[in-house]
């Protein structure tokens, strides 16, 4: 069974830094998702950097198809000892996970990797291996379609020490912890939320090393029609709704004069909600059919700003706005087709020239270029 | 009853419908407890907006303020 990928990351920075020492690098292909987690020595901007170029370098090795080994090799010959201390100024835990499930997760000093199955924790098989001269765990095995894989760095494993625990939580503790939690259905971003913020609670609010929380989840594929925009000739009504309704995917409407025409065709209600959450972003809707109601070209702008979040590195806010919504489903998604509509509403030409806003098939062009970036497959028709 | 319906579409989103949904929540209890508030998707007034409809009369470019005095008088709080 192919599988795809879901990754959530957190990072919390030590007590009085601004900058976090670990860093994380996601590559992600049509058939395969790469980490690189590192945490540079010390905190604050020093480890900032030892752990940025620690990962860079990786995922730059990795983007070229070197083999895993190699990397690692690569850069523990590349990277500098600190004297003092005789310790790599960076550790390394670089993973590989293909659309097959093989995986392989190569550690260097970093705390062991963690797998939730069907409720169980598990720790990947290793062994130890020589790479580049160093002793680094080496693991391969097949992930499941539901499995969920933590890696982290040790400032996770280390709350509490000194504090409310002398020697801090553990590895035992974490486990303990995640065991408890395992018949959660959590999403990744929730995990990995929930982690830090007990590791959070262990360090009193005062994190005495940066601590960060990788959370991998491999599910089946998915694909999407998203229908925004009614066609420029109103005879193709019908053609568009009636497609959207025979997909066999999540189908998502984009627009308030959209969700109009499909409930017509359709012959539902559109319900509107009232809920602003955020109040940037007008509220949804819901139809019988749709997985999904929002409205159009503001929403679809503040689509492209979360998922731009997303490759900076960081989490889509855990928000229920038609934006926030719409940029998690697409992230969950491998096919994305697009069907637009090309007609002008035209009250609101005025509107988007005093707002400065893209119009949609502008929005349209960038988010599907920012989705092929993130791995994902778009297909786009124009009506 | 009365009912009010708000244009959540985004014309009246960017003329300030959610001022509309605010400016409601802040109503006096008891008038409140006579109103049922709902969104709806566009009312075809994008180039008025924000539209609000009240017990099926539309309204055009609504302001808070015209609406709590409109509300105020079809709740008999009219002073």
């Amino acid at each position: 069974m192919q599988l795809a990928f879901d990754l959530a990351q957190k990072s919390l920075a030590k007590e009085g830094e601004e900058l976090c020492g670990d860093t994380v690098e996601v590559l992600r292909r049509p058939d395969e998702i790469m980490v690189a987690l590192s945490d540079g020595l010390g905190s604050g901007v020093k480890a900032g950097i030892l752990s940025t170029m620690t990962v860079k370098l990786a995922s730059t090795l990795l983007s070229r198809g070197l083999p895993l080994d190699d990397v690692m090799a690569t850069i523990n010959q590349t990277l500098p000892v600190c004297k003092e201390r005789g310790l790599a100024y960076a550790t390394l835990a670089v993973l590989a996970a293909e659309a097959d499930g093989e995986t392989r997760l190569l550690v260097n000093d970093s705390p062991q990797a963690l797998l939730l199955r069907d409720g169980e924790l598990l720790e990947p098989p290793f062994s130890q291996t020589i790479v580049g001269e160093k002793q680094i765990q080496q693991s391969q095995f097949q992930l499941q379609e539901g499995d969920l894989l933590f890696l982290f760095s040790d400032g996770v494993t280390h709350a509490g020490v000194g504090g409310v625990l002398e020697l801090g939580w553990g590895m035992g503790g974490l486990r303990y912890y995640l065991e408890k939690k395992a018949s959660s259905r959590l999403e990744p971003e929730q995990w990995a939320h929930e982690i830090l913020d007990i590791v959070n609670i262990l360090y009193q609010g005062k994190p005495g090393d940066d601590a960060t929380v990788v959370v991998l989840r491999a599910r089946s594929p998915r694909s999407m029609m998203l229908l925004s925009g009614p066609p420029e000739d109103e005879e193709l009504d019908g053609e568009l709704c009636n497609r959207l309704r025979g997909f066999p995917g999540q189908r998502v409407i984009a627009g308030g004069a959209t969700g109009n025409m499909v409930a017509r065709q359709w012959n539902e209600r559109l319900v509107t909600q009232m809920n602003y959450e955020d109040p940037t972003v007008p509220p949804k809707a819901t139809l019988a059919g749709a997985h999904l109601v929002t409205e159009g070209i503001l929403t679809l702008n503040k689509v492209i700003d979360r998922l731009r979040l997303v490759l900076s590195g960081e989490n889509i806010p855990p928000k229920e706005d038609g934006a926030s919504c719409l940029a998690r489903e697409l992230l969950r998604t491998e096919e994305i087709h697009f069907i637009i509509g090309t007609a002008l509403n035209p009250a609101y030409r005025s509107l988007q020239s005093a707002v400065a806003y893209p119009t949609r098939q502008q929005a349209i062009t960038e988010l599907s270029r920012l989705l092929t970036r993130l791995g994902k497959q778009t297909t786009v028709e124009w009506y | 009853m009365i009912t009010v319906e708000i244009c959540i579409g985004t014309a009246c989103h960017l003329m300030g419908s959610e001022e509309i949904f605010t400016a409601l929540e802040e109503l006096p209890p008891k008038l409140k407890s006579k109103i049922v508030i709902r969104g709806t998707s566009c009312l075809g007034g994008c180039d008025r907006g924000p539209v609000v409809r009240i017990n099926n009369q539309t309204y055009y470019r609504v302001t808070p303020s015209e609406l709590k005095a409109v509300l105020k008088k079809l709740g008999g709080e009219d002073s």
